[in-house]
């Protein structure tokens, strides 16, 4: 038996790991490169459950995290991420903005 | 505390400041950006980190200051004392560290001939010491650049013997922020930008709120406290011997967004942390001429980001962004810091546009002066500072 991606009850968002990403880098790359539709779908598949991930996740907190628990944490980070563009901008980014890829994270 | 909404009150605050146009010049010009270079960066205290950059006894990290010319070795030695050195071997002048931070067992080698240094700078090997020629490494050492900490910020200055000490310098920003407990709120990220604009147009661009309603129009949909007309009103306005502060009240309720309520809900749950310090929800302090330090409450605690403007050219500033939290103590809270992080990204990445296409227009000559109304009046004072400093006109 292989370890499933996610934790069982968030199984129906398997569709959804390519944003499990770890670094800000590639999280911020995925952002400016899928369409906002992609982008929506995202945000319309976590949405509705980010309050139970939330939960699910805080009861890890200060632990490490198994790798399935870890992936949706991750997914959340991206959530985080492009929250924004369908909360707030109705658009792939920020209102005349710069390129987010020339702030370059130096840690 | 209420926001004063009256119009045109910072100038009756500080009449001396008058209201006129201000000369756009000194932000595209060669030779002021010449004149900056002793007048400003090599006469004041410059902002080179913090502390906790260096937490343990052999810690370091350098600061190649481009417009200066100059490589900085900030050190904590083994007494843990915090110094600054030139960044170069005295025996025959390489630059003595390559990376930019790192951390050494209580001495430092050069390892084009291996001189070592201890970690407080004293000269401690030279190999083949007996074929010099009256060698003393007593009087030898990594030549001293004047540094000192207030409140865990790492400030040096450049000048052989600089005309204030730090406290001096600092003056009314440090009587206000003095205890602030900065070093309760660790940093979380580091991110650098290179900036096809002035130093001082970033400066500028970030000084002020009247642009809030317009530029970020999206981003920080009401977040700030405005009058009935919509415009960004400042809860007061402080001017220091050279520094400044703009702070700003948040409106009674903020825009709730379905992110935003399923992180809140153990918002309440988060330690408090308020420092008195604190005139408004977000202060906006600009240290002259290249620092800020931007505190914002968010929820029940405190954050603060820094702004570093490194001038590298008249026209290319490397803008680098800090920014520190408290503790978390929930996943919530972790995320709700990562969400205030991109939230500030997607704002600096509007202001981005402004910056580089303001200095893009100024680079014209198109316009002589610019033109500034009542919330402006921080950047009036530091254009009044810098030239205070710089003494363009004065000779002129
Ligand atoms: S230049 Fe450093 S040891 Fe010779
Ligand atoms: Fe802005």
């Amino acid at each position: 038996m292989t370890e499933s991606l996610l934790p069982d009850e968030f199984d129906d968002l398997a569709p959804f790991v390519d944003s499990a990403l770890e670094s800000e880098r590639e999280r911020t790359e995925k952002k400016v490169t899928v369409t906002m539709d992609e982008t929506r779908a995202f945000y319309d598949a976590m949405i509705p459950r980010f309050h139970e991930i939330l939960d699910y996740l805080d009861d890890y907190f200060g632990e490490t995290m198994p790798a399935s628990a870890h992936r949706l944490y991750l997914m959340s980070l991206s959530l985080v991420e492009v929250a924004t563009l369908v909360e707030l901008y109705k658009q792939p980014g920020a209102v005349e903005a710069c390129d987010p890829l020339r702030f370059v994270r130096k840690d | 505390m209420k926001t004063a909404m009256r119009e045109k009150q910072w100038a009756e605050k500080y009449p001396e400041l008058e209201t006129g146009p201000v000369p756009a010049e000194p932000m595209f010009s060669e030779e002021y950006f010449e004149l900056e270079r002793d007048r400003i960066f090599r006469r004041t205290w410059i902002n080179v980190g913090r502390v906790e950059d260096i937490p343990e006894s052999g810690d370091y990290f350098v600061r190649d200051i481009v417009m200066c010319g100059v490589s900085v070795l900030i050190i904590r030695g083994s007494d843990g004392i915090v110094r600054g050195f030139h960044n170069v071997c005295v025996h025959r002048g390489r630059k003595l560290v390559l990376d930019e931070q790192g951390s050494c067992r209580g001495s430092l080698l050069c390892p084009f001939h291996s001189w070592v240094y201890s970690d407080a700078g004293e000269l401690r090997h030279v190999p083949d010491e007996e074929n010099f020629f009256d060698l003393d490494k007593q009087t030898l050492g990594l030549k001293p650049v004047h540094t000192d900490v207030w409140e865990g910020f790492i400030f040096i200055h450049l000048a052989a013997e600089p005309s204030e000490t730090l406290r001096e310098y600092l003056g009314g920003v440090a009587d206000q922020l003095d205890g602030c407990r900065f070093s309760k709120m660790k940093l979380l990220s580091t991110h650098n930008v290179d900036v096809h604009a002035n130093w001082k147009v970033v400066q500028d661009g970030q000084n002020e709120a009247y642009h809030f309603p317009f530029q970020h129009r999206r981003v920080l949909e009401g977040s700030f406290m405005r009058n009935e007309k919509g415009h960004c009103r400042y809860l007061d306005v402080n001017l220091y011997n050279y520094h400044s502060v703009w702070s700003c009240e948040y409106p009674p309720s903020q825009k709730l967004t379905p992110l935003r309520f399923s992180l809140a809900t153990d918002v309440l749950r988060t330690p408090v942390f308020q420092p008195s310090q604190m005139i408004g929800k977000m202060d906006h302090f600009v240290i002259f001429p290249n620092f800020v330090i931007l505190l914002v409450q968010i929820g029940l605690t405190t954050t603060y980001v820094t702004y570093n403007l490194w001038p590298l050219a008249v026209g290319r500033t490397i803008w680098e962004i800090r920014m520190h939290f408290t503790e978390p103590v929930s996943v919530r809270e972790q995320l709700r810091q990562e969400y205030f992080k991109c939230l500030t990204l997607d704002t600096l990445q509007e202001d981005m546009v402004a910056h580089e296409n303001v200095y893009a227009g100024l680079a014209t000559g198109a316009i002589s002066h610019v033109i500034l109304q009542d919330d402006e009046v921080p950047l009036r004072f530091f254009h009044k500072t810098v030239e205070d400093h710089v003494g363009f006109y004065r000779n002129a």
